[in-house]
């Protein structure tokens, strides 16, 4: 291997070394915030469900759900923690995890590639700076160039007389 | 390698890691100081005028009206439970060193589901439906937002220095039990009011 090729793949191993215990930090501890939501006790049926239904909730803003949907979620989750019938405030909790539990899946896949889009944009970002710093510094070079070649010339007025 | 391409390089390593830096920062969520507030206001909804004509001397009948409020700055969507404590002046109060709550009877209890940042704000509308003197002790009838409530527990020597507590209770989502106060980076933290009155007829 060339010394110039070697020198490519060290840079390529250093800076991907680098991207990867970014992401490594940043979803380890993600991970770590989601598996406190995975412990509950036991207490009487509607309690229990209310808090099972309250902690998938939870996940979902954490696997970073937009508010307006948690907010619908909020809103239901209170109008059962009001409801005097047992059965139907049941009812209502079912559906809300239910669909929660499917908000979860696409919140965490959303952001996830979220996090990948800008991880991913920053060789893009750091190669558009290179090319506009390299020719910016090429056009003030290649004027200077320009200046320094000018020759002294006669003026041809001088000339005719 | 050309000065120009060395150039290139150099400056396309430091954009690189001035971005990866940027990006990193942008996908962190700032770690934020977690807690709630709560607070009682009088019938003007300002910490003032906490009873008519400001006489904290309250015979039956007598309505009295203060608005209770929680914050929610946990950084996510949280349970609030505001326990409403009648105590009187030589019974324990809520600890907030130890988190543990006043040993009084519950008289009532509001509850909702609050959002990151919401405020909760309700009415707290009260009075002294009755009052049963028990040697010299006096026991109270409470009429809190419609319903009346006889506290056996509680008496006071001729009516004086009853107290309104409220307890600031949330759900644990770690232990799955309510507990009073909340826990913010591993540590129990707590939040309580308390408003005296007499008893008079």
């Amino acid at each position: 291997m060339n010394p110039r090729k070697r020198h490519f793949v060290i840079t390529y191993f250093v800076i991907g070394a680098f991207l990867n215990s970014l992401l490594w930090a940043n979803f380890s501890h993600t991970g770590a915030s989601n598996s406190h939501n995975t412990a509950l006790g036991t207490v009487n049926i509607l309690d229990q469900k209310f808090k099972e239904t309250f902690a998938v909730i939870h996940e979902v803003e954490a696997a970073g759900a937009e508010s307006a949907q948690i907010k619908d979620f909020v809103d239901r989750l209170n109008l059962a923690l009001n409801l005097t019938d047992q059965a139907e405030a049941g009812a209502i909790l079912d559906q809300i995890k239910g669909e929660a539990s499917q908000l979860h899946d696409a919140a965490s896949l959303r952001s996830y590639y979220n996090k990948i889009f800008v991880f991913a944009m920053v060789p893009v970002a750091a190669l558009i700076v290179t090319l506009c710093v390299h020719y910016a510094l090429k056009k003030r070079q290649s004027k200077v160039e320009r200046i320094m070649n000018l020759k002294i010339r006669e003026k041809r007025e001088a000339q005719n007389v | 390698m050309s000065e120009d391409k060395k150039r290139a390089v150099i400056i396309f390593a430091s954009a690189f890691m001035i971005f990866a830096m940027l990006a990193y920062v942008a996908v962190t969520p700032l770690p934020k100081e977690k807690f709630f507030q709560l607070y009682a206001l009088g019938d003007t909804k300002k910490a003032e005028r906490y009873y008519p004509n400001n006489n904290t001397n309250l015979s039956t009948d007598t309505p009295v009206k203060w608005y209770l409020g929680t914050n929610n700055f946990m950084g996510s969507i949280q349970i609030a439970i505001i326990r409403v404590k009648l105590g009187n002046q030589t019974l324990v109060s809520p600890n907030e060193t130890q988190a543990t709550p006043a040993p009084l009877p519950i008289l009532v209890e509001f509850r909702k589901v609050l959002l990151n940042n919401e405020t909760w704000e309700f009415p707290f509308v009260w009075k002294i439906a009755n009052i049963t003197d028990v040697g010299n002790l006096a026991y109270l009838t409470l009429n809190i937002n419609g319903a009346e409530k006889y506290i056996e527990e509680v008496g006071a020597k001729d009516g004086y220095n009853y107290r309104l507590v409220f307890e600031l209770w949330t759900l644990d989502i770690e232990s799955n039990e309510i507990v009073f106060g909340w826990k913010a980076s591993n540590q129990r933290r707590a939040a309580w009011l308390q408003l005296w009155f007499n008893a008079t007829r």
